[in-house]
């Protein structure tokens, strides 16, 4: 044991006594932490106004009324040009008109979050219950999502809301007294009268929002600014903890065929220890300084104010097993590597790929089912699974254990081929 | 200029030979196509992500109207969690004894997989646990509170309200965020109806109030029991005509969400990586000294200016043909992906000038941390972090940062042109530009200190 320890702290001495590596084990992970999760929800200022170009082409209040229900649904949406004022600045020159042209190039250059176009004859195709389109310009992509949307949909459902009611109306007094050749309507006049009146009761009704969503998402207490840090450092420090993990750890390969070519490997055999003892040293000092990257991305998740969960000690058996899975993968794969070009690559290829495959960048939940299905190949997605579940779903030592169980399994297959194929020089 | 090109090609030839290299190759390819599979289920008309596991708790007490009860909260639940025919025959809207068509949605079981419970508690302590993913909690008025409120003067009376909760966990907010849509858009349509029946009746009895004759007939009517109003297409949504248009604003929205984020991924994960290249072929240099090849080519008879110039411009071709590779790699797994041949970077002569632009500005990131670096270890550490900063600013991992920040990497400038010239948009003047000179300063200035670090 005494000659483990020996190789171990020999190895993390020089290790540390480079500063550019404590640097890599410091500064990039924490950044990347840090930025993830102020991303994700873990801080950063609610309150920015969106700036949304309106293009109102029918100017009738029906077309207004699409406008009062945006403002209703999302209030930090501001429309241009009718909201153009000090704090809401439309970017637009004085003698500047908004065309279609314009507002869509203003989209494109980024001014504008979207462009909402009211067509002309809006109102009048609504009195007649003819389709009618709202045209919507955005470059919103899948990934960042499309709050303006959102709120279109919603203001759209109102609209739609009161002119359903206009038209459910009209049918019930047309077919009002069936046994009576008398129409209740004495003309098309009489007739859109009616419909006008129902359909502005209904907007009345509507606006009242008889019905709401309350949204309640588990640990979010609005008072409680630290909920937010749970959503956006829940995902990041687990993900990115583990993530520079395998960078750190699988870095290892670098040095055992650099140790291997300097023949410093080939010394350590020479020496009276036992071969069993240097891979162990070796693969002690590898476990140490995954252990010692997962502690350092975690502190950031404690400053954050993260909350993690009722379990600690289920946390800790899933870093260790974590760490001790990519230990072994390390020595797998130094049976396989014989420069350190290929050291370099292959570490980087696979730590570039399993993380985000395993959900360390995103939540897994978000990908398509057949991407969860081959995510499970990755360790991380065994790593994240035991993270998640003592950080979002109260879950204890038992709730980790198949996780665990599946990375220490891993670890002994890969270990065994690791050991066994092992080159000393 | 012969000694030149050969002291490049050589650069090229051992970068290429080494079978390593192809991993640096491989890597964006992967991570690129990893991203654009993970967000390319996230937009569009269908959802393509696992059905999420939904509580549905009714707790809705129903109410009575015109001797008839009903409760709007098992109407609901049976949407979620369709038990006959019946429930979808209930939405369907006849007019004259036709059908009425109504949007073509994706099944909602495609989307949600639902239990109904008992507890409101016990759901939420299922979220909680995670052994759902989303609760939906509905209350005991909520019948009693939706029905439509009808009678003479009562339009200045405050609508009575209700409130459905939807509990989600901070572990799966986007599961949270497809729930809350659904049933928004479902409730709603409860909504709709039941305001319909509000307005059209109490217009009624408004008309009625206001012309006698009008009320007569009502009365007559009501009284003869011929007046059988049928509301059922105020809850379906056959009769909604206002839709929204989502009409692209690029070519490449035209495209399918994966190839739009091979775009924009793709082609910040290409520089990236290029960023590798270049740094560690400057660091080559460290090498060739020890294995005296460096030595070698300063006794030959050439001035020492051409074995500098062959190198930076080796490392410059380098980059270049693997930023032009990668490309080529990323089109062709678009092609696969959509199953036909699809060119996705836009006008072939801005690609290419984008290309040649954007290798130097590349290749000079590497020459200023090499020069700057006092040693090949200190580089190997500091290069990294820089070329990930970079990355990360530029928007390489799958979040973009506020232009503001992103603007300081050339990553930003780069991916940003790319994107822009995919989109049929050739206004890349002020990319171009600042790509030139963000690169031709640090790629000079790089190339002087590497001189002097390499003691060429």
């Amino acid at each position: 044991m005494r000659n483990i320890l020996t190789i171990t702290l020999n190895d993390l001495r020089v290790f540390f006594a480079d500063m550019g590596n404590v640097a890599g084990l410091v500064v990039l992970p924490v950044v990347l932490t840090l930025i993830l999760g102020i991303a994700t929800g873990g801080g950063g200022d609610n309150t920015v106004r969106l700036r949304v170009d309106f293009l109102d082409l029918d100017n009738t209040p029906e077309s207004a009324q699409v406008l009062e229900s945006l403002r209703n649904t999302n209030a930090s949406l501001y429309f241009c040009p009718v909201d153009d004022g000090e704090e809401t600045n439309c970017r637009l020159e004085d003698d500047e008109t908004l065309t279609l042209e314009l507002a869509q190039q203003r989209v494109r250059d980024g001014i504008s979050e979207a462009l909402i176009v009211i067509p002309a004859g809006y109102a009048e195709k609504l009195q007649t219950f003819e389709p009618v389109a709202i045209d919507y310009y955005s470059l919103a992509d899948a990934v960042s999502g499309d709050i303006v949307l959102t709120a279109l949909d919603a203001a759209v459902l109102e609209v739609n809301g009161a002119i359903v009611a206009a038209q459910v109306g009209v049918q019930i007094g047309d077919n009002f007294d069936p046994e009576s050749d008398t129409p209740i309507f004495e003309d098309d006049a009489t007739r859109a009268e009616f419909s006008q009146k129902v359909y502005d009761r209904a907007t009345t009704y509507l606006a009242q929002q008889p019905l709401t969503i309350q949204y309640v998402v588990n640990q979010e207490v609005v008072e409680n600014e630290i909920s937010a840090a749970t959503a956006g450092f829940g995902q990041s420090v687990p993900g990115q903890g583990s993530t520079f993990v395998m960078f750190t750890v699988m870095g290892g390969l670098f040095i055992l065929i650099r140790e291997r070519k300097q023949a410093t490997l080939q010394r350590l055999v020479i020496m009276p220890i036992t071969r069993a003892e240097i891979l162990a040293g070796k693969a002690l000092t590898y476990f140490t300084l995954g252990m010692i990257q997962y502690m350092i991305v975690f502190i950031v998740g404690v400053f954050s104010g993260m909350d993690f969960g009722d379990a600690p000690f289920a946390i800790f058996l899933t870093m260790v097993a974590f760490v001790v899975c990519i230990a072994a993968l390390t020595f797998a794969l130094a049976t396989r590597i014989s420069t350190e070009g290929q050291a370099n690559g292959v570490s980087l290829l696979l730590s570039m790929t399993l993380a985000p495959l395993g959900g360390a960048w995103w939540p897994i939940e978000i990908t398509p089912p057949i991407m969860q299905t081959i995510a499970q190949i990755s360790p991380v997605y065994w790593a994240m699974s035991g993270f998640k579940e003592v950080i979002f779903y109260q879950g204890t030592l038992t709730d980790v254990l198949v996780p665990v169980g599946v990375l220490l399994a891993a670890a002994v297959v890969l270990f065994w081929i690791g050991v066994r194929g092992f080159k000393y020089g | 200029m012969n000694r030149i090109w050969t002291i490049a090609w050589k650069e090229i030839f051992l970068t290429y030979s080494d079978r390593s290299f192809l991993l640096i190759l491989v890597t964006p390819l992967v991570l690129s196509t990893i991203i654009g599979f993970a967000f390319g289920g996230l937009s569009g008309n269908t959802l393509n992500i696992g059905a999420i596991d939904v509580a549905i708790v009714n707790l809705d007490e129903g109410t009575t109207a015109n001797n008839q009860t009903f409760n709007y909260g098992t109407i609901f639940t049976d949407i979620f969690i369709p038990t006959d025919s019946a429930v979808t025959d209930a939405n369907q809207c006849v007019i004259d004894g036709v059908v009425q068509p109504t949007e073509e949605q994706q099944p909602l079981s495609e989307i949600i997989q639902a239990v109904a419970l008992i507890s409101a508690d016990a759901a939420r302590a299922g979220v909680d646990d995670g052994t759902y993913q989303v609760a939906i909690i509905i209350p005991p008025d909520f019948s009693q509170n939706l029905a439509p409120v009808v009678g003479a003067n009562i339009d200045d009376t405050p609508l009575p309200k209700t409130t459905l909760e939807v509990y989600a966990s901070s572990g799966d907010a986007l599961s949270g965020d497809i729930v809350r849509g659904i049933v928004a858009g479902i409730s709603q349509q409860f909504v709709t109806g039941n305001v319909a029946v509000a307005a059209t009746l109490n217009t009624f009895i408004a008309e009625s109030q206001a012309r006698p004759g009008f009320a007569v007939r009502f009365l007559a009517a009501q009284a003869a029991g011929t007046f059988q109003p049928d509301f059922s297409c105020a809850f379906s949504d056959a009769l909604n005509t206002v839709t929204i248009q989502n009409e692209p604003l690029t070519a490449i929205q035209k495209q399918s969400n994966f190839v739009q984020i091979l775009v924009q991924i793709g082609s910040a994960q290409a520089l990236f990586f290029a960023l590798f290249t270049s740094l560690f072929g400057l660091l080559s240099v460290y090498d060739e000294r020890k294995n005296g090849t460096l030595q070698r080519m300063m006794v030959a008879p050439m001035p020492p200016s051409y074995i500098l110039v062959g190198k930076i411009l080796g490392n410059y071709l380098n980059v270049l043909l693997q930023v032009v590779l990668l490309m080529l790699g990323l089109t062709l797994i678009a092609s696969l992906v959509e199953g036909r041949l699809l060119f996705i970077w836009g006008d072939l002569a801005w690609v290419s000038l984008l290309v040649v632009v954007i290798s130097l500005s590349v290749s000079g990131v590497g020459s200023l941390i090499v020069g700057f670096a006092r040693t090949q270890q200190q580089a190997q550490v500091v290069g990294p972090l820089i070329n990930s900063g970079f990355a990360i600013l530029g928007g390489a991992f799958g979040f973009t940062l506020p232009a503001i920040v992103g603007q300081f990497s050339p990553i930003y400038w780069g991916s940003q042109a790319f994107l822009s010239l995919a989109n049929g948009n050739t206004d890349i003047g002020l990319n171009l530009l600042v790509l030139l000179v963000q690169g031709g300063v640090m790629f000079i200035v790089g190339s002087w200190l590497f001189n002097k670090r390499s003691g060429i």
